[in-house]
């Protein structure tokens, strides 16, 4: 039975533009009920050899011959590291070229791997995106156009270390990007944040995720400008900004959004800082205020995770510093319907809410108490009732 | 004919005045006023340092790759005098050979530190930057791998 109920179903509450089509907003306002938190049920430790890093910015998750796998790109030896999650199977490196076509740039911004012999990856400035087998070696090129609705060039990125990934469907990529504008400007939040793109016709088909209005006035938020997208079972995609509590939900081939509002979570509505500022203005702020990171699908248990950061002091007693870690973090847990069930404090001075995913054994956290270098350790957390 | 002709010639040479100004104004040294004077003293007096020269620069080692790279290197090849503060906690043995290499060089005061407590004051300098504190306003720069020479080589 659902603790937390959907208040009210409301209403065209505004409309906002969206490249050419006007979109409306549809709210619908849920309420909070505790039920569920997380209990940290396990550590695992994964032994790893020289040429593994113990975190990885950049990461996806596989199954080899039904094992799971951790592959992460490794930006110091420009390789896939494919580390397995269970004991017992071993690790093995995709080393890529340094130069020469079949070469990768350790600077990439995104890799996807459709199957070990079909890896696609994307730069943002560069005019190909590349297709490489497992031997490392370019099965092929294509040439890659991305504009958007108003013929402006955008460049795909992908902010993974904030939660920010890219999406890749059988026939479209969901891609977030950004413009070739000045990120203090106002004019760069005019634009769309995720263009949907057909790699077979290099073109953009659809756009979404249009900047909420607190991203479009005189305030700025740096970092925490970069959006979540996450996809639903229903088919729809979740877009959540860190200074925006609500999420909004997309369908496409629809000029609705549909705005979930969390009235409790009013305390994450973050103002961010003065569009002059400079950077050093910005973190501070960045440590002190509230926000959120990533919204993440759990297809296991039928759940969402999403993480945010609460306020915090920028000073300790004596002085120093905080830092973001410093601060309480919480995961609030959202039931299939996107309903609140509760939350769980996580103690973010020993698990790194950077390095997160969902295995059909629970939630990985990373651990940052590693004993010894050749260990990757992770807190896995179960649901649990209060 | 003429008339567009002789507009298009005088648009032209309007905007090579303009390239020229442009060029100038990025050639020269611009270095912007430092609103964060007295956290920089404070932060100079927990570290216990006493500054040699009138251009300093803060270092930290585990920031911008490129900008600390191309840093260390026109420090090596510079004869210009500096203060250098070295800053930052997990710092690439790379990088940490190169900063070594520095104290050999008797142009350049090198302060460390070692406890990375430039992070608990307002310095504004999240990357490497050179400070002019010659006058009482203090001005400063951030220095990046396409202006460092400017900076930093004689």
């Amino acid at each position: 039975m659902r603790n937390s109920l959907i208040a009210a179903i409301l209403v065209l509450s505004g409309c906002t533009q969206n490249a050419e089509n006007v979109t409306f907003h549809e709210e619908l306002v849920h309420q909070f009920g505790e039920q569920k938190t997380l209990i940290h049920s396990e550590t695992r430790t994964i032994l790893i050899d020289s040429l593994s890093l113990p975190f990885y910015d950049y990461f996806q998750l596989i199954n080899r011959d039904e094992s799971p796998y951790l592959v992460g790109f490794n930006r110091q030896s420009v390789s896939l590291d494919f580390i397995p999650l269970r004991q017992g199977d071993a690790i093995d490196h995709l080393v890529f070229a340094d130069d020469g076509p079949n070469a990768v740039d350790a600077d990439l911004d995104i890799i996807h791997l459709f199957s070990e012999d079909s890896i696609v990856t994307i730069q943002d400035r560069a005019l190909r995106f590349k297709v490489l087998n497992r031997e490392g070696k370019l099965i092929n090129s294509y040439r890659k156009t991305i504009r958007d609705f108003k013929g402006v060039e955008m460049y795909p990125v992908s902010y993974s270390y904030l939660g920010q990934w890219p999406v890749f469907l059988d026939s479209v990529w969901v891609l977030p990007v950004y413009p070739d504008l000045n990120v203090k400007k106002k004019l760069y939040y005019e634009r769309n944040k995720f263009m949907i793109y057909d790699p077979v016709k290099d073109e953009v088909v659809d756009e979404f995720g249009a900047y909420p209005q607190m991203y479009r006035g005189d305030n700025y938020f740096d970092v925490l400008r970069e959006p979540n997208l996450t996809p639903t079972p229903q088919g729809t995609f979740l877009v959540t900004f860190p200074a925006d509590p609500g999420i909004y939900e997309y369908q496409l081939d629809s000029d609705t959004v549909i705005y979930h509002r969390y009235e409790e979570w009013g305390r994450f509505f973050n103002e961010g800082v003065d569009r002059d500022a400079d950077l050093q203005q910005f973190v501070n702020h960045y440590i002190s205020s509230a926000w959120f990171q990533q919204l993440i699908y759990d297809p296991f248990r039928e759940v969402y995770y999403r993480f945010g950061k609460e306020q915090q002091d920028l000073r300790k007693s004596d002085g120093e510093k905080n830092t973001a870690f410093d601060a309480e973090w919480k995961i609030f847990l959202l039931d299939k319907d996107l309903n609140p069930m509760g939350a769980y404090s996580l103690d973010s001075k020993r698990f790194n809410p950077l390095f997160t995913f969902v295995s059909k054994e629970g939630l990985f956290i990373y651990d940052n108490q590693r004993e010894h270098d050749d260990e990757m350790v992770f807190g896995i957390f179960q649901l649990s009732d209060y | 004919m003429t008339m567009k002709w002789s507009s298009v010639f005088s648009s032209f040479r309007i905007i090579k005045v303009a390239l020229l100004l442009l060029l100038v104004s990025c050639t020269g040294s611009k270095m912007e006023p430092y609103v964060y004077g007295q956290e920089f003293e404070a932060y100079l007096e927990a570290i216990d340092a006493k500054l040699d020269f009138e251009k300093v620069i803060l270092l930290p080692l585990d920031s911008c790759g490129l900008c600390v790279e191309q840093v260390l290197e026109d420090l090596q090849k510079s004869n210009q005098g500096f203060s250098v503060i070295f800053s930052g906690e997990k710092n690439s043995p790379d990088r940490v050979e190169k900063a070594k290499k520095l104290f050999q060089k008797e142009n350049l005061q090198i302060i460390i530190d070692e406890n990375s407590k430039s992070k608990s004051f307002d310095l504004n300098a999240f990357s490497p930057i050179i400070l002019d504190v010659s006058k009482k306003e203090y001005s400063y720069a951030s220095l990046s791998p396409q202006n460092s020479p400017e900076y930093i080589l004689d």
